[in-house]
């Protein structure tokens, strides 16, 4: 067990170091990790229990790295490759909302209603085809953004796992939520 | 933009935003002096930033509106949730009515707290729960499974509070309070006699209405769910950490032992319990479930009388004697010294409030004193020694042996009971009490079974009784549960069993016979399950093993000549029942078997294309029947015989002789009819003589009769099959109908294709007829190309030709069908290849 965390650790530095086949292995431990712990959360069954992400991540973080000699970069790095991963799975599971509330009788689970709020199904795709522009003039504000929207980690946990300061997360969130909202604006106003 | 021209726009943007919305503007026009583009930019992304609000730091995921409100289920629309929980949730649902709107509650359960086999069952479930029909039990209304797989359940909606609440906000007497017991237990006891118990009783699942009225929630709805959801069937099993209350649980939930309608009384006995004291029965100070389980099993509860709380109904005075009796009474660890029924407490609750002397009597210390020795002699003298320090695990451990003994003892009665007299209850049984039945027997013999030792007659008996279970659970030659998969089951325990007989010992006839039996009922099954090779190996083995008996072997060699049939080898199904024939003639078997027999061999004759064997076969079995044509079962026989005979004479000589002996048949089921007009089977034998006889007189020209029969055969069905009960015969023969009738004016393209399509959904694309009755339909109606693609699905469920053997009756057919509807078809391909073969 030991050993698998460290190879986790090995693996995280390599990625801060580039290391573009690292990032791979690191997005299949954290994906399966997450749909584990997801999967247990669902179990509990309490009436009204929800699952957010930032819980979903942080468990996963701990069950995969922490106890290790991980550092912050370590940690940074696994966040970014798990905001990534939520967000793919929460705009896969919208998509395929949108899709089933239209042809009506696919395979919906349980878990689906449970996990994403309905009126957000629209936000959630959206913002994921614009932000793609975005990561393009400005990475940082983009992980940023995936790790406030889709994770939806509050700017001070953010400020700690990108080792930067609160104020800077604060503003780049600020700017970049008006940037996201013009922008879906617009292609909202495209399509009409 | 360039990722740089993007930093100046969040510099600009980053610094008004530090500035007062009215000073915004100015301020941004001064730092983009010369730059219009740039202060575009920044203006859309303020204005941009205003208008989002919070839109964006909204968590997406959670409790957000629930996405089944305004959905339809069932007849209904649901309105709000009105709870949640581990089973599901409960909305309000609302069908409007042009003149009235009705709500109900819709309770969606999550398809994972079912098992796998009640998923299936869900259905029967249900409908004998909708039967229930009391005006104190909630009504079942509909149920039914989602668009995405979860059953849902539609119930009568009651406004009110759970009783234990009800009584103490009406602060209720304690007359007023045993008065709405005994409604209760009148509901529980109507229940009861429809074979239903509730499981779960508790004062959560009986709602009172502002009128006072009594309504009992979710009868039977435990049973459907998997143990670890069940709240009352616990058991010292239970692993999950997620509690459930047994606080209503009997005794025999928790030890696992079979429920039956005593424990529904004991549940009534703690109700009673409490809505008298306002306290449970027991108190278990540090809330272990483990412990309030063992206090179940095997404590004494406080009587109710000196167990009142402060703020109880009431007085000490009030529950002595009587009351703590009732309760006590019903609340008996032992099932079968509780009050016998439902009714019986209500009763000696109405005996209490007249005054009149109870039938219960309250234990005595005597009684209970000796019981207890009796019971638990080693507890007792180990008690003196080492119970202060072992306490918990005496007990722990008394009620495991006490279990034993106590099922083994059960065991052999039931056992009993299983092979003597299920099976002639069963006979007459309805699928309800079949079903509580064999519920309450598997769990006896599996237990049986593993605690019997080498006893071979022990052994023996419970083969009988697995076979037994396994006939109601799935056998497919008679009326059964629809649960092959659990019948299988059982049968595999027996054959695990039977693998325990010694050679020698399978030298006894009886164990032989038994085992013969065995292995035909498997060899049944696999044949259901279309492992044909796999079914005849098993029935060769039983047929080793009849020791002679003339039923089994004719009845095996018949169950091969059916498998070799299915594999598309009628010949080799005629020698196989020739053979049957012989052996059933020469043992004397009843006339009634013979006959069986005999239809088989001349269908199998016909299919073979020997239609002159069958002609001769039946021809002999007419002699039979007209000697004793007296009651209408045997005039069916006949009926049946002369239709068969028909439809030989049709092949072998020609339509012209064959005319004669298809009226007669017709003119006998008509009879019946007209003596039993609700007889559905002569309804059925029309139609299917009707059929036959249209096609002769077509075949002989004779269209104006032909005509008149169709029209009046069309008349007939039409209404049958549009009901959703109709019988399969009926679609049939009604599409058939359309599909061949040369009559122009009483075709009915669309219809015939409705209909063929609802029996090919019913037969679930499996059945080659009915895929060839859609086929023809589709062509008469122009959809070549779609009739064709059909037909070919039809030819595709066939067994395929074997080379050697003729080609089988029903195999030419589609083909040559197949044949004439590519002829038609426009498909260049088709085209070609046609021309091709020219």
């Amino acid at each position: 067990m030991a050993e698998q965390d460290e190879s986790l650790t090995q693996l995280l530095r390599q990625l801060s170091s580039g290391d573009e086949g690292a990032a791979a292995k690191v997005a299949a431990a954290a994906y399966g990790e997450l749909r584990k712990v997801a999967a247990r959360c669902m179990r509990r069954e309490r009436p009204g229990h929800t699952l957010q992400p930032t819980a979903l991540v942080n468990e996963a973080f701990l069950k995969l790295v922490a106890n290790t000699r991980a550092d912050w970069r370590d940690r940074a790095q696994f966040y970014a490759v798990a905001a990534r991963l939520m967000r793919r799975i929460l705009v896969d599971y919208a998509r395929k909302r949108r899709a089933g509330k239209r042809d009506g009788g696919r395979q919906i689970t349980f878990e689906d209603y449970l996990l994403l709020r309905e009126d957000r199904i629209e936000d959630v795709v959206g913002v994921d085809e614009v932000l793609e522009r975005l990561e393009a003039l400005d990475p940082r504000q983009g992980r940023i953004v995936e790790l406030r929207f889709f994770s939806g980690m509050t700017v001070e946990e953010i400020a700690e796992v990108m080792n930067i300061s609160t104020p800077t997360v604060k503003r780049e969130w600020s700017s970049a939520k008006a940037w996201l909202h013009r922008e879906l604006s617009a292609s909202k106003r495209a399509h009409a | 933009m360039t990722p740089e021209r993007w930093q100046e726009v969040k510099r600009v943007f980053d610094a008004a935003v530090q500035h007062t919305p009215g000073e915004r503007e100015a301020f941004v026009a001064s730092e983009c002096t010369g730059d219009d583009d740039l202060r575009r930019e920044v203006s859309s992304l303020l204005a941009a930033q205003e208008d989002a609000g919070s839109r964006y730091d909204a968590p997406i995921v959670g409790e957000g509106p629930d996405p089944m409100i305004g959905r339809h289920i069932g007849a209904y629309r649901l309105l709000r949730r009105l709870g949640a929980g581990g089973m599901g949730a409960v909305y309000l649902g609302s069908r409007d009515d042009a003149q009235f709107r009705r709500l109900a509650a819709v309770k969606v359960i999550r398809p994972e707290v079912l098992d796998e086999s009640t998923r299936r069952r869900f259905n029967n479930e249900r409908q004998t729960l909708a039967a229930l029909e009391h005006p104190n039990i909630v009504k079942l209304l509909d149920g039914g499974t989602t668009d995405e797989g979860w059953p849902y359940l539609i119930m009568d909606y009651v406004e009110g509070q759970p009783i234990d609440k009800f009584v103490n906000e009406r602060d209720l007497s304690v007359n007023e309070r045993l008065e709405l017991f005994r409604t209760l237990c009148a509901a529980v006891h109507y229940a009861h006699q429809n074979l239903i118990v509730h499981r779960d009783l508790k004062p959560a699942n009986i709602l009172v209405t502002p009128q006072g009225v009594p309504k009992l929630l979710d009868f039977g709805i435990a049973k459907l769910l998997k143990p670890a959801y069940a709240a009352a069937t616990v058991g010292f099993t239970r692993t999950n950490a997620q509690p459930m209350t047994p606080e209503y649980a009997s005794p025999e939930q928790i030890l696992g032992q079979p429920i039956t309608t005593a424990t529904d009384v004991y549940s009534l006995g703690v109700i009673l319990y409490t809505l008298l004291t306002g306290t449970h029965p027991y108190q278990i100070p540090s809330q272990s479930y483990h412990e309030l389980e063992l206090s179940i099993c095997e404590g004494n509860p406080k009587k109710p009388s000196v167990a009142l709380e402060p703020k109880a109904p009431a007085t000490a005075r009030q529950l002595r004697g009587d009351l703590d009796t009732i309760v006590l009474t019903a609340m008996r660890k032992e099932p079968q010294r509780r009050y016998r029924s439902a009714e019986h407490l209500a009763e000696d609750v109405r005996r209490h409030l007249q005054r009149e002397p109870l039938a219960a009597r309250p234990d005595t210390l005597l009684y209970r004193t000796q019981k207890f020795v009796a019971r638990n002699k080693w507890a007792v003298s180990a008690a003196g020694a080492a119970a202060l320090v072992l306490g918990f695990f005496v007990v722990r451990d008394e009620i495991d042996r006490r279990r034993a003994e106590q099922r083994f003892q059960d065991l052999r009665n039931f056992a009993n009971f299983v092979i003597q007299d299920l099976d002639k209850k069963m006979a007459e049984g309805q699928t309800p009490a079949r079903k509580s039945l064999v519920s309450t027997a598997l769990p006896y013999l599996d237990g049986l079974a593993a605690e019997a030792g080498g006893d071979a007659s022990v052994r023996l008996d419970l083969i009988k009784g697995y076979l037994t279970i396994a006939d109601i659970q799935g056998n497919p030659y008679a009326a059964n549960l629809g649960e092959p998969q659990a019948a299988a089951e059982s049968l595999a325990k027996a054959q695990k069993i039977a693998d325990t007989f010694a050679a020698q010992q399978l030298e006894d006839k009886d164990i032989r016979r038994w085992v013969s039996r065995l292995q035909e009922k498997r060899g049944d099954l696999q044949r259901d399950a279309r492992n044909l090779p796999g079914a005849i190996v098993l029935y060769k083995k039983a047929l080793t093993m009849t020791g002679g008996d003339t039923s089994s072997s004719a009845r095996v060699l018949d169950r091969i000549a059916q498998v070799l049939n299915d594999q598309g080898d009628p010949t080799a199904a005629v020698e196989s029942e020739r053979e049957a024939l012989a052996v059933a003639e020469k043992g004397g078997l009843a006339p009634i078997g013979v006959a069986f027999l005999r239809d088989h061999l001349v269908f199998f004759a016909m299919e073979a294309g020997e239609p002159e064997t069958a002609e001769a076969i039946i021809r002999s079995a007419i002699i039979t029947y007209e000697k004793d044509a007296t009651t209408p079962k045997s005039r069916r026989n006949l009926a049946m015989a002369y239709k068969n005979l028909a439809a030989a004479v049709k092949r072998a000589k020609g339509p012209s002789e064959a005319l004669g002996a298809c009226e007669h048949s017709l003119s006998i089921s008509e009879k019946l009819l007209s003596d039993d007009p609700k007889n559905d089977q002569n309804s059925v034998d029309i139609s299917q003589e009707r059929v036959l006889l249209i096609e002769l007189l077509l075949q002989l020209g004779k269209n104006e009769e032909a005509r008149k029969e169709t029209s009046a055969a069309l008349a007939q069905l039409k209404p049958l099959v549009h009901s959703p009960q109709a019988s399969n015969l009926y679609l049939i023969n009604y599409v058939s109908l359309l599909d061949d009738t040369p009559f122009k004016e009483l075709a009915n393209n669309d219809d015939a294709v409705t209909v063929a399509k609802r029996y090919v959904e019913i037969t679930k694309h499996k059945d080659s007829e009915a895929l060839d009755l859609l086929a023809r339909a589709l062509y008469r109606r122009g959809n070549v190309d779609e009739a064709v693609k059909t037909e070919l699905l039809a030819l595709d469920l066939l067994p395929p030709a074997s080379e050697g053997r003729p080609v089988p009756e029903n195999r030419r057919k589609l083909e040559a069908t197949l044949a004439k509807m590519k002829a038609a078809s426009p498909e260049p391909g088709e085209a070609q290849a046609r021309n091709n073969g020219k």
